[in-house]
């Protein structure tokens, strides 16, 4: 058979740089489709099953500026949200991350900070939007139902499509994970516009120096 | 207002815009979200709107005068922008 060819298609598919053994190089032709996959001694072990069980994790949050701002949504956060104004040099995640059967409410906060679909808010008058930055107790967070039919990344319907419910300390190592944003409050646009951003989350100024 | 107050408007509403674009590329489900672009989107309308009545236009499309009004306005070496 031509080297230049897969070996089990034998499509010129192969990668041009030499792969291992156990790496499938199908290129997701019909031949590739029609034949089962070989045995391969690489695979990674048997991801686990959902396991309720929450996570326990350190996570190093950025200082935070200790200039007076507008007071955004209480840290109350059910979802995976690190909250911005801990201060601390390491944040424990709540303990209800992770839960194969914790649904992000969608409707949790004070009616206040709910926006309308259709608000046809003018710049003019006071929009519903100025309301988010009201100091409040509860963190407004939605998790829209129809994400919930995206696929979950462990299939047990969850309904997160990105946060796995797996405990946290049984995830592969050596990847990078990123805590999901959820839909939350808001700055005012004249004051999001000084801050860099739209979203209080996500105002994590950078000082010089280290954590203390 | 003047014309750095409209021009500000302009800033705020469109690095609004911005923001929120960036959100629903990775939340493109997100109702909240999508009710809060309209709202930007609208914002931004009309403060370039409002700047463009005033000042000129502000983009290379926005000419709908007669005549072409793009070099019409001071040049940023007079004092433009």
């Amino acid at each position: 058979m031509n080297p230049n060819n897969n070996q089990r298609c034998g499509c010129p598919c192969r990668p041009q740089i030499p792969a291992p053994p156990c790496m499938n190089t199908d290129c997701g032709c019909s031949r590739c489709n029609a034949m089962p996959l070989p045995p391969s001694p690489c695979m990674p072990p048997q991801q686990p099953a959902c396991n309720p069980a929450p996570p326990s994790i350190h996570l190093h949050v950025a200082c935070q500026d200790n200039t007076p701002q507008p007071v955004p949504a209480g840290s109350g956060s059910a979802s995976l949200q690190i909250p911005a104004n801990t201060g601390s040099a390491s944040q424990q995640i709540p303990s209800n991350v992770g839960s194969a059967s914790q649904q992000i409410p969608s409707n949790v906060g004070s009616a206040s900070h709910q926006i309308p679909v259709n608000s046809g808010n003018s710049m003019s008058g006071q929009p519903a939007f100025s309301q988010a930055m009201q100091p409040a107790s509860a963190h407004t967070h939605t998790h829209n139902q129809t994400a919930s039919a995206s696929v979950s990344s462990c299939g047990c319907g969850s309904g997160n499509p990105i946060v796995p419910d797996t405990d946290l300390s049984r995830m592969p190592i050596g990847m990078g994970y990123v805590p999901w944003q959820t839909w939350g409050q808001t700055y005012p646009m004249e004051q999001g516009f000084v801050r860099g951003t739209l979203f209080p989350d996500l105002d994590l100024p950078f000082l010089m120096g280290r954590c203390r | 207002m003047c014309e750095n107050q409209l021009l500000q408007k302009v800033y705020e509403t469109g690095f609004a815009l911005d923001e929120i674009t960036l959100y629903l590329d990775t939340h493109p489900m997100d109702t909240q979200a999508m009710a809060y672009y309209q709202y930007a989107k609208k914002a931004n309308q009309e403060a370039v709107a409002a700047y463009e009545k005033v000042y000129g236009p502000l983009l290379i499309n926005q000419v709908n005068a007669g005549s072409w009004t793009w070099t019409a306005n001071p040049w940023p070496w007079e004092g433009g922008m």
